[in-house]
Parts: C-alpha cells; sequence; structure tokens
C-alpha cells in the first residue's frame, strides 16, 4: 500500500513541480500595461484556485492513504495487504503461461501479500512509510501554498518566498531518503511475518530511483529558493525607481 | 559616502512646476510617465531615476539635471 501511496505522490509532485516552474515562466504583465494579452498559458486566478485545489487533494490525499485508510483497516481487524520484495528471484513456474523456447521467464521476487491476522507491530510498521510521506507532503505543500500567495499577490521576491522554497527544497531531500529506508525496513517486518526464508538470510533492498528523483527535485527547488534570494536584491535595487 | 548609506538628493520638481504653472498630471500626460510615479518623485520617495525620465522631464520642464536635482545638506 505504501508502495501505491508513494507512486501517487510521486506523480503528484511532479505534477505540481511542474505546475509551479510553468507557473512562473507565465507570469502576467503588469495591469498597467494595456498592450498585454492573455494566452493559453497566463496564469490567471483560476489557475491559482486550481493549483490550490490541486495541493490541497495531494495533502488530503497522502494523509488519507497513507496513514487513515491502513490505521482504519488495522482496527477494523482487515488483513494487511502489502507488495512484499522479497529479494529472491527464480524461474518463474506456473500453469497459466510457458515459456517459448530461446525465452526465459523470472520471477523477479516482488510478490502481493495478505496477512490475515498482523501484529500491531506489523501494521505500524507498514504504516510508518505512508506516514512519514504525508508528513513531508502536508509540510511542501504548506510551503507552496504560501509561495504561490506571494506570487499571486505580485510580490514574488520577499524572504517568505525563499523560506518557502528552502522549506521545500530541503523536505524533498530529507524525505527522499526517510520514506525510502521506512519502506525498505517495513518491508523487512512484513517480510518476517509473512515469509518463512528457511534459515535464509533476507536481503535489504533500497530503491535508489526514487531516492534521486526527489533529492534531485529538493535541489531544483534549493537552487530556486537562491534565485529568489537574489531577486530580493534586483526587486529592492529597482525599488522607488522612477 | 559608500552606496549603502542613504542620499541626500533633493528633488525641486515641485519648485519648477510652481514656476512654470503646471500640473502634475499636465506633466505626466506630457512625458508619459505615471503620476504615481511623478509623485514618488516630488514627494523624495524616489531612490532612482531612469535617464530616459530625466530627459524627458528637463525637456518638459525646459531645465538641466542640475535645476531639477539638488545636493541637500
Amino acid at each position: 500500500m505504501w508502495r501505491r501511496c508513494a507512486v501517487f505522490n510521486s506523480l503528484t509532485y511532479r505534477l505540481s513541480l511542474l505546475s509551479f516552474i510553468v507557473m512562473l515562466s507565465m507570469i502576467d504583465m503588469p495591469e498597467e500595461n494595456d498592450m498585454a494579452r492573455k494566452s493559453l498559458f497566463t496564469f490567471d486566478r483560476w489557475d491559482f484556485l486550481g493549483t490550490r485545489v490541486v495541493l490541497g487533494v495531494v495533502a488530503l490525499g497522502s494523509a488519507t492513504v497513507g496513514v487513515v485508510v491502513p490505521l482504519v483497516r488495522m482496527f477494523q481487524g482487515k488483513p494487511l495487504t502489502w507488495q512484499l520484495q522479497t529479494g529472491k528471484t527464480d524461474a518463474l513456474v506456473t500453469d497459466q503461461l510457458t515459456a517459448k523456447p530461446g525465452a526465459a521467464l523470472t520471477w523477479p521476487g516482488t510478490a502481493d501479500v495478505r496477512i490475515e491476522d498482523a501484529g500491531v507491530g506489523t501494521w505500524l510498521a507498514s504504516i510508518v512509510p505512508g506516514a512519514v510521506l504525508a508528513v513531508g507532503t502536508v509540510i511542501v505543500v504548506v510551503a507552496l501554498l504560501r509561495l504561490l500567495s506571494s506570487v499571486e499577490a505580485r510580490a514574488p521576491f520577499a524572504p517568505a518566498a525563499v523560506r518557502s522554497l528552502r522549506v521545500v527544497g530541503a523536505t524533498l531531500l530529507a524525505g527522499a531518503v526517510l520514506v525510502t529506508v521506512a519502506g525498505s525496513l517495513a518491508n523487512q517486518v512484513v517480510l518476517q511475518a509473512a515469509a518463512d526464508l528457511h534459515g535464509e538470510p533476507s536481503t535489504f533492498t533500497l530503491d535508489l530511483g526514487a531516492v534521486v528523483v526527489f533529492a534531485g527535485a529538493g535541489l531544483v527547488c534549493a537552487a530556486l529558493a537562491e534565485a529568489f534570494a537574489h531577486g530580493i536584491k534586483l526587486a529592492d535595487d529597482v525599488d522607488g525607481l522612477v | 559616502m559608500p552606496v549603502d548609506e542613504p542620499h541626500r538628493i533633493v528633488c525641486r520638481l515641485d519648485e519648477l512646476l510652481l514656476a512654470r504653472g503646471m500640473t502634475l498630471t499636465a506633466l505626466a500626460e506630457q512625458i508619459g510617465v505615471t503620476i504615481v510615479n511623478l509623485s514618488v518623485l516630488k514627494n523624495q520617495r524616489a531612490k532612482a531615476v531612469r535617464f530616459s525620465t530625466l530627459t524627458a522631464l528637463c525637456d518638459a520642464l525646459e531645465c538641466q539635471p542640475g535645476d531639477l536635482f539638488v545636493l541637500g545638506d
């Protein structure tokens, strides 16, 4: 479940950051310029509203999918479901399909697990990655909403905007590592609860792809924060310019 | 004097307007600068002036830059 949550949040993070970058590059001309023309990509008040709605949905969705739903399922006594990374691989043996000559089918070690009577410890361990992701998502969304307000007020180059971008950058950097590690640890806990490894040691797996993507996005936000900080100096230089 | 310190430039726009019998509105329309910006200049709140604006002001008021801006105490 945390993997689905991570994929959902990965897509919405990318969408939110992409829409933000497009928005910053398409800010309207000042209203006193009568020659300004609206285009399809001009960010008007409906786009600001829409962005706020999207960010709100992302935050709520992350908290709901990552924390509320699993907790409700736990208290209702429902089975714990998890997409397990076993760290094992083997030839795929099934009656449903057979490899043709020259081809080989391999099971990559991923399994959909259903534990009917999972202990509280197993449940809580499975919820931790989603909880960490939800907290990080809410922090990022709140910071982005503050930045959005600054941009909408036509005062983007302000210390508050720089702080917001730095918060987003730091959260993405730290969150990338924390969520990945929490997910891997949770995977180990569920693996121990669900499978008998027959004395074989379990393999601790880390999805570095997600770390690289989110850490990269965090670094981009930190760089943007520096650009905005420089913008503050430039805005101050032209403040009072006739 | 370091450039970070406050300036001592005084704008004599209101005196020149009075001497020429011109209103701020008329000047703004003539040179294509907004009344808001001219007001900023007139009320000593300007921090910088574009050369193009200075040229337009001097042309409209038939004066030199030194007539418009003086160094205060």
